[in-house]
């Protein structure tokens, strides 16, 4: 008899865990991920009508790295971990340019110092994007 | 006996309730409030792309005044507290900015160029590219500025201003790369260069994240 109803009170309390587990909503990445993904080609679309302008994307990371300076500017993809090591090696190289450019016409000591620090850090910027590759 | 046992049964059931309860309670309280400030952050995210197109299409017309009306809307853009994102899009408005004001062609649209780099950079909070941007736009715009000086002090000013513009993208980018190849912090023991403008606290948290 007591036996019995330790069975009985055990299913019960069986039954209220997996019911409660079942009903509480599951957060899972790939679900609020969906969820985002709706709503960001919902929001896409919407500000497509409205301005004119392109609704095939939107993402939190594109929107926020897509409308890029002027179109003067370097390509727009964000590449990998290298390709970014790269454009800012470039970026680098461009400035030291510059400063030499400037410093041959200022000719002070001070900016033939910046052209002499740019220059190796250029040398230094590309040898690791090289390694890099 | 029986109504021991009756007792004993009505705490049974009240426990069962309270676990029916608690696990109900558990999944549904705190995912609203992350979800509006997500939303809200996608809608700004995409207003700012919308303006940013809005700026391109005034431009294939030629309409250089509207675009910059255009992208100056992306400054005033409500950005959730703390979205780390709203830095990025509003220093590549500051530098899209810059440069259609630069593109002007004059004295005047120089020394706006200047402004909204300068206000950039004082509202910057950490490295990234498009900080780096900024700074190296600061150098283009103070070349430009010695182009249209009249005086040769003023033009020898702006050119060595410029240098240290130059030089201070170089130690951004610098910084960037050490931390894209996970290399330690470098000594920066050279003398950067600096001005009221720069960001406090020297070299702050980067984030190499996007590119302009």
């Amino acid at each position: 008899m007591r036996r019995l109803c330790l069975l009985r009170w055990s299913g019960l309390w069986g039954c209220a865990l997996l019911l409660g587990c079942a009903s509480s909503p599951s957060v899972k990445g790939g679900e609020s991920g969906g969820e985002i993904g709706q709503l960001e080609r919902r929001i896409a679309t919407a500000k497509g009508k409205l301005s004119g302008g392109d609704s095939s994307s939107g993402g939190m990371s594109s929107a926020a790295q897509a409308p890029a300076a002027s179109p003067s500017t370097r390509p727009e993809s964000v590449g990998g971990r290298c390709d970014q090591v790269c454009l800012a090696a470039e970026e680098i190289c461009t400035c030291y340019r510059r400063i030499c450019s400037l410093a041959d016409d200022l000719k002070d000591a001070r900016s033939n110092e910046s052209c002499r620090r740019a220059s190796t850090d250029c040398e230094e910027a590309s040898r690791q994007c090289a390694r890099c590759r | 006996m029986k109504r021991v046992k009756n007792q004993r049964m009505l705490c049974g059931l009240a426990a069962l309730l309270g676990v029916l309860l608690a696990s109900c309670e558990r999944g549904a309280g705190p995912a609203k409030p992350a979800n509006d400030t997500q939303e809200l952050a996608l809608l700004t995210l995409s207003e700012a792309r919308a303006l940013q197109r809005r700026a391109d299409l005034l431009l294939s017309d030629g309409d250089v005044q509207g675009a910059i009306a255009s992208v100056t809307e992306v400054l005033g853009l409500p950005f959730p507290e703390g979205m780390a994102e709203a830095d990025e899009v509003k220093l590549d408005a500051r530098g899209r900015l810059a440069r259609l004001h630069l593109s002007q062609g004059t004295a005047q649209g120089v020394e706006q160029a200047l402004t909204v780099i300068a206000a950039g950079r004082a509202a910057s909070k950490q490295d990234s590219f498009f900080l780096s941007q900024l700074e190296l736009l600061q150098g283009e715009a103070l070349e430009a500025k010695a182009s249209h000086a009249s005086d040769e002090a003023t033009r020898r000013e702006a050119k060595q201003q410029a240098v240290s513009a130059y030089d201070r993208a170089i130690a951004i980018d610098k910084r960037l790369i050490r931390v894209l190849l996970n290399l330690p912090p470098m000594n920066e023991n050279r003398a950067a260069p600096t001005d009221a403008a720069s960001p406090p606290g020297g070299p702050s948290p980067i984030r190499p994240g996007g590119r302009p």
